[in-house]
């Protein structure tokens, strides 16, 4: 009995110790964003890695959703409740914007960046690379964080107002040649359905998710430890953590925005 | 005696329950060429990165020139450390950068040379080591020794005052490995570098050291010249100096 309080004990310190130490880290990280010199190269690097090599997974996937979203609501909902397929554009469009394409893209990245940042960061940390950065009058968090934390905050947004356009496009294909439901009444209900602050609360939240990922995949790389099997242990919870955090601070910043009426 | 370059004072460090270092004093003169010997596991590298800042003590100081690195913030410790040179026991070159972007790391982020100078200057450091033609490679293409040389290389690089050493001889062959005591040798006297070395190579302390300093159960068991260390009669010095498998030095 004492011994599992003792455990609980441990563990709980443990956890503090981490949210303790994933708050310095953000600080630091930000904190660095404005320090000399800034490394313009580094940057394009990461935006080329982060960005530009995401779009394919992000606007095929969300190419199939929007598919996948005109079957549902045309032929499954069509079931329940008729006449909901008249409405299809504006249904797609306002689930992708909302809530589906920045959560979707946000996941995507995760598993496609955050995984790399981790395994990277953590190899350079256990072959004490990170160390000779120090040694080189280099700090590790500006030199390795700061670009692709900056990287993924530009890049995320960008991917997600993709994604919407190519969810969209996908759903009206497949509302035209499965449904019968002519473009310009599917994008006319698209356009009325709409509003501007559905895009910037769907577009402005993967702002968030993107400085997740990156701050949570270079953390648990920089806290690395012991060889191949610790890095592997990094790109684990770098991915599971993103994941988590993505979903749960969606709730959050959801509820927030729908405060201020968005 | 000349001015102190760097003094260690009190440094304690445990692991956990074990303590690797219990209290040790060194103080390295400006220009002189000090090694660090000991067996494996003793605590060298421990020291080593105590004196980069790379490490943070339980207790004691480290002063570089005057100023105790555990009260810098990091603007100073980014400026001390670009006035040290670095080379790792396992070379730690940026595996993503080529040989030639890792020589040029310090000079493309702290000087204002054009490209012309930096490459220049790197195909010098790399002759000093003697490597050429091997620019273009990644870490990954070179053997442990050329890793090790181009580790070093990339340390000089903005010609340190302070250059620190975790065993540059190991793992190269002796050929080599007498160009790099050269190399230590010609950095101090041309340069007036001050060059703290780890080492388990007795050849390369005979041949180079100003003085030695004996890392024994988590202090320095002695420390003096090269002949200090012929002469004395403490049996752990013997054995270590010796290198023999029998005396009071426990093997595992
Ligand atoms: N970050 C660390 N965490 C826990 N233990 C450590 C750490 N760094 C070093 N140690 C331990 O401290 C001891 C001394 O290590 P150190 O690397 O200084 O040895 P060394 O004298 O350089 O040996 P070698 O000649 O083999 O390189 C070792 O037992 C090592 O396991
Ligand atoms: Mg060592």
């Amino acid at each position: 009995m004492i011994r599992y309080f003792h455990r609980l004990g441990e563990a709980t310190l443990s956890l503090l110790e981490s949210i303790g130490s994933f708050t310095i880290f953000t600080v630091q990280t930000i904190r660095w964003i404005f320090a000399r010199p800034f490394d313009v190269r580094a940057l394009l690097y990461q935006l080329q890695e982060v960005g530009v090599k995401s779009i394919p997974v992000g606007t095929i996937s969300s190419f199939f959703i929007g598919m996948v979203m005109a079957l549902q609501l045309g032929v499954s909902m069509e079931k329940i409740i008729q006449g909901v397929s008249s409405f299809m554009g504006g249904g797609i469009a306002l689930a992708l914007t909302r809530e589906l394409a920045p959560v979707l893209t946000a996941v995507l990245l995760a598993g496609r960046v955050g995984s790399s940042m981790a395994a990277e960061v953590g190899t350079m940390k256990v072959t004490e690379q990170i160390d000779a950065l120090s040694t080189l009058a280099t700090n590790p968090v500006h030199y390795l964080s700061v670009p692709r934390f900056l990287a993924a905050v530009i890049s995320l947004p960008l991917i997600t107002v993709m994604a919407i356009v190519l969810g969209i496009i996908g759903g009206s294909i497949i509302s035209y040649v499965r449904l019968d439901i002519p473009f310009n009444q599917y994008f006319e209900t698209a356009r009325s359905f709409l509003k501007p602050e559905d895009l910037i609360s769907g577009v402005t939240k993967t702002f968030f998710f993107g400085a997740e990922i990156a701050l949570i995949s270079c953390f648990t790389g920089f806290r690395a430890q012991g060889g191949a099997e610790g890095v592997g242990q990094a790109t684990i919870q770098a991915v599971v953590y993103s994941f988590m955090m993505i979903i749960i601070s969606d709730y959050f910043i959801t509820y927030i925005y729908q405060l201020f009426g968005f | 005696m000349s001015e102190v370059a760097v003094s260690i004072r009190g440094l304690k460090k445990s692991f956990g329950t074990r303590t690797i270092l219990d209290g040790i004093d060194l103080d390295i003169y400006r220009g002189e060429i000090m090694y660090i010997i000991g067996k494996s596991g003793s605590g060298k590298s421990v020291t080593l990165k105590h004196i980069t800042a790379l490490l943070r003590p339980d207790e004691g100081e480290v002063r570089i020139h005057g100023k105790n690195i555990f009260e810098m913030d990091d603007k100073e410790l980014i400026e001390v450390r670009k006035k040290m040179g670095v080379l790792f026991q396992m070379a730690a070159l940026f595996d993503s950068l080529t040989v030639f972007e890792n020589v040029a790391f310090l000079l493309r982020r702290f000087t204002k040379d054009d490209e012309d100078t930096i490459t220049k200057k790197v195909r010098e450091r790399l002759r000093l080591v003697g490597l050429s033609h091997v620019e273009h490679l990644k870490p990954a293409d070179l053997s442990g020794g050329m890793q090790k040389r181009v580790g070093l290389a990339r340390a000089i690089a903005l010609n340190p005052e302070i250059v620190l050493y975790d065993e540059p001889t190991t793992g190269v062959d002796p050929i080599l490995a007498a160009a790099v005591d050269d190399l230590i040798l010609k950095l101090n006297h041309e340069l007036g570098v001050t060059s703290i070395v780890i080492s388990h190579d007795m050849e390369s302390v005979f041949r180079v050291a100003d003085r030695v300093a004996m890392l024994y159960d988590g202090q320095f068991r002695l420390i003096g010249t090269p002949d200090d260390f012929r002469n004395s009669q403490d049996p752990v010095i013997r054995q270590f100096v010796e290198g023999s498998a029998k005396g009071p030095i426990p093997i595992l």
